[in-house]
């Protein structure tokens, strides 16, 4: 499971660098991510950019550490290529997280309404 | 025996060709290396995009059989067997107006009700919270033509994923040569 992190103003950047978040990672992708989150923030940005392919289990995974969130920590996206994009559009999860244009700075907004 | 031997026309590769079978073992691993197959093999014969769609519906389609129809679940506790040994069948046609797909495994019969539209959706925020019964929604989403029955012992899941996002169905007098040559 590859993930580098990031120190950026406000947390950290997440980039993970892997191809595919599907069925196959997607524990070891929770479990790393669940790892990576605890002592940071309060931004979380997950970085996307090298995810060519995500199915509803790398989806799953993302949403499992959103719930697990610490109080005042929050995960924000960027970096969605258009496979991924697809995924959080057909679930409507697009609308529960702030989605950054690609590799764009965070903008100083907090996470949707 | 001497390469000379082979008849002068054997395929060397059948990358291309308009049809993928493949059984395969109902695990994650297995999964992902059969649909990285069905890329490498209609790569450059259909629009990425279709492509994609029917990458991502499979994944859905054959990572549920390997998690619920395994009876392994999500999260399965690592080295541990699944409940029930299942094989997949898969087929994967190309066709003038996208892509044939039939799933068949040995689990148990699919529950009533995932393929039917549900009558109102969650807000995203509760099925955030539930995060489960998305691989319905994309199914249904990109597929057409979606049906299931029981046959003996096994599921068959059949659709269409469109050449297009948002085309119904066949391209009219065109075939499957056709249809792969204007993507060139």
């Amino acid at each position: 499971m590859n993930i580098t992190i990031e120190e950026i103003e406000g947390g950290i950047r997440v980039r993970v660098a892997e191809p595919r978040l599907d069925a196959a990672l997607a524990i070891r992708f929770k479990d790393r991510l669940r790892e990576v989150v605890g002592g940071h923030g309060p931004l979380i940005l997950l970085d996307l950019s090298e995810v060519g392919f995500m199915d509803s289990s790398g989806l799953g995974a993302i949403l499992a550490i959103r719930r697990a969130l610490p109080q005042g920590q929050r995960i924000e996206l960027t970096g969605l290529t258009p496979n991924v994009d697809r995924v959080f559009r057909l679930t409507r999860m697009d609308m529960i997280f702030t989605i950054h244009g690609n590799g764009a700075a965070p903008a100083e907004t907090e996470a949707g309404a | 025996m001497s390469r000379a031997a082979l008849p002068p026309n054997r395929p060397l590769s059948s990358r291309g060709e308009p049809m993928f079978h493949r059984i395969l073992d109902a695990d994650t691993t297995a999964v992902q290396q059969a649909l990285m197959d069905v890329r490498a093999r209609f790569e450059g014969t259909v629009p990425d995009d279709a492509l994609a769609r029917t990458e991502l519906v499979m994944a859905e389609v054959l990572n549920n059989i390997a998690q619920h129809g395994t009876g392994a679940g999500k999260e399965p506790l690592p080295g541990a067997a699944p409940r029930r040994a299942v094989t997949i069948h898969l087929t994967v046609t190309r066709h003038a107006g996208g892509l044939a797909c039939a799933v068949t495994d040995n689990g148990p019969p699919l529950p009533p009700g995932c393929l039917e539209e549900p009558e109102h959706l969650p807000s995203p925020e509760l099925s955030a919270l539930r995060a489960g019964g998305f691989g319905w929604v994309i199914i249904r989403d990109l597929t057409r033509s979606l049906f299931h029955y029981r046959e003996l012992n096994r599921n068959v899941l059949c659709f269409n994923i469109p050449r297009s996002d948002d085309g119904d169905m066949p391209v009219p007098g065109g075939d499957a040569d056709s249809a792969a040559a204007d993507v060139a």
